[in-house]
């Protein structure tokens, strides 16, 4: 009911429909770059987008964007899970902010077709909506943290899979020790976490994986930190 | 089907015993236990002794002789992190999450995790990568991280920008 009273109104008329026909977004309505190229999911997006436009907060907006994404991937058989930098950036309120939003889903292929669904356009290999300031790279290589261990969010009427925080741990401790491209942010991202998770974290799980990665001395430098 | 995790180890009482235990660093007494946890200090006492003759937990003399209990390092801590595990709480409520409280809370944390400008250059003191060893951990890296941080800077930029354009002919107006 409300979706129809929304359509009917001048402006969003006018922003939604060409010739008559129902089609998305125009160039034309003030969203930078936006393509109208939405499918069978673009009523849905289209009342979405309205949201994601008025929230002024980047980190909300990215946050709401990405569960909403996860819900209509769902739809179409397609498991995702918010791994990376996003990842701890939700963590972390936002702390520490990241370029782009990485999913692991189980179909690249389908996850790259909803992108462009929904308005997203392909830059490189990360998919880009300059309107809601929104990059998202989905890798179809599987999640390689442990399913049991992701958390679930969530946020509005959507759920939300975000990696585990043990299995972010090691990655950033990993990328400290051995990529070195940023082991300040890594360990200053590591102890945050650690802090954040303490009463919840699986000591046992996250020494294993320390052990298997070589990383044990950079787990201890960050639960030193991290309890100090 | 529910499956009250709480009966793997006999009930509440003791599972709020060994959640107590596994969040203390260090060893506490029967008696603060069920203080802390408003539990009965007798049935406290008694389920830490029972823990202790299986090796789930260790007993430590303190001062006073009082005595103070702790996870043992192997089975203790296997145990405990697998009902956890069990019965960790693994969902997020995102406005809870939000709440202007416990978003202070996890800013001071972060604020705390940065590491001081001595720990910074201790840190850039470390050996720069050979050519070889770099070439193989490139080789893990996934292609589009480069190109959203190339788009990201692309953007903000962008955004600086046509902020800065409109400051200048605001002023520009102003000015006429």
């Amino acid at each position: 009911m409300a979706k129809k009273k929304f359509l009917k109104s001048k402006r969003n008329k006018q922003r939604f429909t060409v010739k008559g026909k129902r089609t998305g977004f125009k160039k034309s309505a003030g969203l930078d770059g936006v393509q109208p190229v939405f499918g069978a999911r673009r009523d849905a997006f289209a009342s979405e987008y309205k949201h994601l436009l008025q929230e002024q907060d980047r980190f909300k907006r990215r946050m709401y964007f990405a569960a909403f994404f996860a819900k209509q991937l769902q739809k179409i058989g397609v498991d995702a899970i918010l791994v990376g930098g996003a990842a701890v950036e939700l963590y972390t309120h936002g702390q520490f902010e990241t370029a782009d939003m990485d999913f692991a889903v189980t179909d690249a292929q389908k996850g790259a077709e909803l992108l462009k669904e929904l308005g997203f356009e392909r830059k490189d290999s990360v998919w880009l909506n300059t309107g809601l300031d929104i990059i998202v790279d989905v890798s179809g290589e599987g999640y390689s943290g442990d399913v049991g261990r992701v958390r679930l969010v969530n946020v509005r009427n959507y759920e939300l899979k975000v990696a585990g925080v043990e299995d972010l741990l090691v990655n950033r401790l990993y990328s400290a020790k051995f990529w070195k491209s940023n082991p300040q942010r890594d360990l200053e991202e590591a102890t945050a976490l650690l802090s954040i998770f303490a009463g919840s974290i699986n000591d046992v799980y996250l020494d294993t994986l320390a052990k298997k990665n070589d990383i044990e001395d950079f787990v201890k430098i960050v639960k030193e930190r991290a309890l100090k | 089907m529910t499956v009250n995790i709480e009966q793997f180890v006999g009930g509440r009482i003791r599972f709020a015993i060994l959640n107590a235990l596994a969040g203390s660093g260090k060893p506490v007494t029967a008696y603060s236990i069920a203080i802390r946890y408003g539990l009965d200090p007798a049935a406290t006492y008694r389920y830490l002794a029972e823990f202790a003759k299986v090796g789930i937990v260790e007993s430590v003399r303190k001062a006073q002789k009082q005595t103070a209990y702790r996870l043992s390092e192997g089975v203790g801590k296997a145990a405990v992190n697998f009902l956890q595990y069990l019965k960790q709480e693994q969902r997020i409520d995102f406005d809870e999450w939000m709440r202007p409280k416990a978003v202070s809370d996890r800013a001071a944390k972060c604020l705390k995790a940065r590491l001081s400008a001595g720990e910074v250059a201790e840190l850039a003191k470390g050996e720069a990568l050979g050519v070889e060893e770099a070439e193989r951990l490139l080789e893990k890296r996934k292609s589009g991280e480069l190109e959203a941080l190339i788009e990201a800077g692309r953007i903000g930029f962008h955004r600086t920008f046509k902020q800065a354009s409109r400051k200048r002919s605001l002023r520009y107006a102003m000015i006429e």
